[in-house]
């Protein structure tokens, strides 16, 4: 058999295809027409007036609700006289008569249809973004302009809703108007039908991520999918029942109904069921917490929690992606929910964010102007939370905005997206933590990748903007100023070029530098651990330069442990005194030490041995301390824990806290009392301090029994 | 497919509980038009539908060219060309859109052919069919149905409804096709006189069955057996309302 004639039977398909397609856009083209002019003008009027009705968290809805409308405008306006239609009437209709008719004029009818509704969806989506851009640029009531300006669609958002929506309800006309020949009716059948099961797919929307790790678009993609696939299979099965069986129009009807509607009840019911088993988490053995920040309210505990498995080393982690039992926060990989709680502690009320989706909480860079030396997680209390939500790419998200001393949502807004509320939000925030200052004594800190001056704040913009992308580069703060260029927030090693950035705006580049780990002493001076030639060899030691002349200011063969100690020029050692463990300022250059008072008893240091810390910085600039001792080199596996320290640089005390040493990933908050908030066991959150000894759990609360 | 017109045995079919055909027999040797008399709602345009395969029998068997059209019914449809009592065409199509959107079904349909029969039977090609009159309508419908030359035509009442103007229109527009072709045609129609233009062979159906079968001649010019036929013609609530006007 030859090319041509193997050919034939599809080529022939796709030309009859194409034809009835060209009937079908032929016939629907005045209402598709139709549709491109009404929508702006009913956007213009939605937005307009339901705009001062609207707050915050329901704008996804305004949305929701437009796509439902522009999907309704094609089912009446379009999809009403599907295949009965054709074929209704008393004598054979032109299509039954054709050879080969039927089914490709059906085939058609979903091209067309299909077609006609993505592009509807695609361009609705645009002429929303479009009316959105064009109505904000205009001035607005006040009460209209904080709401109508939570949402900036920039396409994507919005659109991606729109879209998939769009395809599986596309659907359900073509089931109903198989056989029902009243496009009205058709429509109203196709509409009872979508509400019918409108509970059941709405749970399977909530239900499946959990279950299967997708989040909640892909959710949305993903079922809408499948209920279009069953959709059209059931429109198939349909046509072919109907068209077998001759019979009234409505038994096939009936028959095609229960064909949809068993299956969709049994998907709503089992999606139901794994919504309610999944995402109802309550405080009781089963509950994790993954990860935690204070809130600036002093009241306040943002967590993320989740059910069931635990870590597999016990112990909660900031980005769990990769880990053997980690469970995925945007629902990546495992199957355990992960939601994002606002836990009162004073009120013991909880509050579940975003509807008990999928939501990530994280304070917005550069918000804690601290050294993240040692740990990537900053300590809080945090003026500022965002809850990342509604997409699995990060360059969709969306970012809700709270002001933790009120614990209200400011806004809503697409990632890389800032508005006025926001800005002021943020300048406050970083203000208030700001520990860095300049010559003149005023506070000093970096928003969206460009300092800030306390006094010389930027004005808040007076509309939705979209930040560059090098505001999204992590700004690591060292003592008077800042680095950035840097990967993952800690100083990169070997030969990755950075600039660094002094509190009085003076910008040069770090250059290249070879070191194994690299400290600043402060903007001009850098510490380097490198190999260095001795009489004896060649040793580990310490190199210390200014970064602008290249200069060796000192060098250490032997170098000392130590801790940075958030004053310039100045870091953190400890000595053993008469078997105690003292702390002492050290200058490096000079080799000079400052002593360090205790408040309360000192731990212990045997003669022998050596102390080293490491730090990570608090609010107001304190040291959080790891106090550990060991024999001198090597440190080997006698190295033993001594405690947690909080080290005030201003009055230049320190506290022991704790007789141990709780791991990095477990500890989120330093209180104003020196004491340390941590995820105990990944099931309890406790205070510890400020005396040592004293451990209090903050939650679950006694009165919810479990978990103690 | 053999040389057989049209043969129908023993059919019986309706619609859900209501059986329209009882039993029917009808030949339609190849190469004949066969005229298939009967008042209204006796089933003629059941029969043909069943010709066409779009209505399943509850019993007995249709072949048209010696095929099943219930089985075999896009080959059938590929050689049977079909007529509706009105154009049942899209309104806002023009004659020369019907005749695309047909061409792709019909692979012996021939553009020359649409040409020369619409110059025959006086389509106007690019004239919506909302706009034409019924006479031009049943003459574009008539034109497609031929363009890919169907060894069968079937036309279900293409004189109905038309006044006497349109008709003789349509028919001669029919009688110039018809002459000369060696197709097989089964015409339904209630009219003797229709019958008794284009008729070989004419077949009256009643009461669900054939009850009087055999060529032209044996209907007309027996004033009596004519008479016979155009009162069974007649329906019967007509007939008496014809009759009280009389009176």
């Amino acid at each position: 058999m030859n090319a041509s004639k193997l050919l034939a039977a599809p080529a022939g398909f796709a030309r009859r295809v194409f034809v009835w397609s060209w009937k079908e856009l032929r016939e629907r083209l005045p209402v598709v027409i139709g549709i491109l002019v009404a929508l702006p003008l009913l956007y213009v009027l939605a937005i307009t007036t339901f705009a001062t009705h609207l707050s915050t968290a329901p704008a996804d809805k305004l949305e929701l609700t437009l796509a439902g409308i522009t999907l309704l405008l094609v089912w009446f306006g379009l999809a009403g006289d599907t295949l009965a239609g054709e074929v209704m009437g008393g004598g054979p209709s032109l299509v039954r008569r054709q050879p080969h008719g039927m089914l490709s004029l059906f085939v058609a009818k979903l091209l067309v249809l299909g077609a006609v509704t993505l592009g509807l969806a695609w361009y609705a989506q645009y002429v929303f973004s479009w009316t959105w851009q064009v109505l904000a640029r205009e001035p607005l009531p006040a009460s209209a302009a904080r709401t109508f300006q939570d949402r900036l669609a920039n396409g994507t958002n919005a659109g991606l809703m729109m879209t998939w929506l769009a395809l599986p309800l596309l659907s359900w006309p073509l089931v109903t108007g198989a056989w029902i020949g009243r496009s009205g009716a058709a429509s109203l059948a196709a509409l009872l039908l979508v509400l019918g099961i409108g509970g059941g797919a709405l749970a399977a929307l909530h239900g499946v991520p959990w279950l299967l790790g997708w989040s909640w678009t892909e959710t949305v993609r993903n079922v809408g999918l499948g209920l279009g696939a069953l959709g059209v299979l059931a429109a198939l099965a349909s046509w072919t029942v109907g068209w077998s069986r001759q019979r009234r129009a409505f038994t096939p009807a009936l028959v095609g109904a229960l064909v949809v509607v068993v299956p969709t009840l049994a998907i709503g019911g089992w999606a139901y069921a794994d919504y309610r088993a999944w995402s109802t988490l309550r405080v009781d053995q089963d509950l994790r917490i993954a990860e935690a920040y204070l809130g600036r309210d002093g009241q306040s505990i943002w967590a993320m929690v989740h059910k069931g498995v635990a870590y597999a080393d016990g112990k909660p982690i900031g980005y769990y992606r990769d880990l053997p039992g980690a469970v995925g926060v945007y629902g990546s990989q495992r199957g355990t929910p992960v939601q994002a709680w606002r836990i009162d502690l004073v009120t013991h009320q909880i509050d579940v964010l975003n509807g008990g989706r999928e939501g990530g909480l994280l304070p917005p860079p550069s918000t804690n102007s601290t050294h993240r030396v040692g740990s990537p997680e900053p300590l809080g209390p945090f003026p500022v939370m965002t809850l990342r939500s509604g997409s699995t790419d990060w360059e969709t998200l969306d970012i809700t905005w709270y002001d933790t001393a009120s614990s209200t949502p400011v806004a809503q807004l697409p990632i890389f997206f800032r508005d006025g509320r926001v800005d002021a939000l943020l300048t406050a925030g970083l203000r208030e933590m700001a520990t860095q200052r300049d010559a003149e004594g005023n506070r000093v800190w970096v928003r969206d990748g460009e300092l800030e001056r306390e006094g010389a704040e930027r004005p808040p913009r007076t509309r939705i903007e979209r930040v560059p992308t090098y505001a999204n580069i992590p700004w690591v703060p060292i003592p008077g100023g800042w680095v950035h260029g840097v990967r993952g927030g800690v100083p990169a090693g070997r030969n990755f070029r950075s600039t660094i950035t002094t509190v009085d705006g003076e910008s040069y580049d770090l250059g290249q530098h070879a070191g194994i780990a690299h400290y600043f002493l402060d903007a001009t001076t850098i510490l380097e651990r490198k190999i260095i030639k001795t009489e004896g060899g060649r040793r580990s030691g310490l190199v210390i330069s200014d970064l602008r002349t290249g200069d060796e200011l000192a060098r250490y063969e032997s170098p000392p442990w130590f801790a940075p100690s958030g004053i310039p020029g100045r870091l953190l050692r400890g000595l053993s005194v008469d078997g105690h463990m003292v702390l002492r300022l050290w200058d490096p250059i000079t080799d000079q030490l400052e002593p360090v008072t205790w408040l309360g008893p000192s731990p212990d240091l045997a003669p022998e041995e050596q102390a080293s810390l490491f730090g990570m910085q608090g609010p107001g600039g304190r040291q959080v301390l790891h106090l550990t001792a060991h024999p001198p080199h090597p440190r080997g596996a006698s190295t033993r824990q001594v405690g947690m320290a909080v080290f005030d640089p201003v009055a230049k005390t320190a506290r022991l806290v704790l007789d141990h040493c709780l791991d990095v990933r477990t500890y989120f908050g330093l209180d104003a009392d020196d004491s340390i908030v941590a995820i105990e066991d990944c099931r309890r959150i406790v205070r510890h301090g400020p005396e040592v000894g004293q451990r209090e759990v903050l939650f679950p609360f006694s009165d919810e029994g479990a978990g103690r | 497919m053999n040389d057989q017109g049209i043969r129908i045995e023993g059919l019986a079919a309706g619609y859900g509980s209501r059986d329209v055909l009882h039993g029917v027999d009808l030949d339609v040797p190849q190469g004949t038009t066969t005229v298939l008399l009967g008042r209204n709602g006796t089933g003629k345009s059941t029969l043909l539908k069943a010709c066409l395969g779009v209505l399943k029998p509850k019993s007995g068997s249709v072949r048209v060219l010696g095929l099943d059209p219930l089985r075999r019914r896009a080959e059938v449809l590929t050689h049977v060309g079909y007529v509706p009592d009105k154009p049942d065409v899209y309104p806002w199509m023009r004659p020369r859109d019907l005749f695309r959107l047909l061409k792709a079904h019909h692979p012996r349909w021939s553009d020359v052919r649409a040409r020369e029969l619409c110059e025959r039977l006086e389509v106007p090609r690019s004239t919506r069919f909302k706009a034409l009159s019924r006479g031009q309508g049943m003459r574009a419908m008539l034109a497609a149905a031929l363009v890919p030359d169907p060894e069968v035509l079937l036309l279900d009442e293409p004189f109905g409804g038309v006044d006497i103007a349109a008709r003789e229109d349509l028919l001669r527009g029919v009688l110039r096709v018809l002459d000369g072709a060696t197709r097989t045609v089964l015409v339904t129609t209630h009219d003797l006189d229709i019958a008794s233009r284009i008729a070989d062979r004419v077949a009256v159906l009643d009461g669900g069955r054939v009850v009087r079968e055999g060529p032209l001649d044996d209907f007309v010019g027996d004033q009596g057996a004519e008479r016979a036929l155009r009162d069974l013609l007649v329906d019967l609530p007509a007939r008496e309302a014809a009759q009280e006007v009389v009176a």
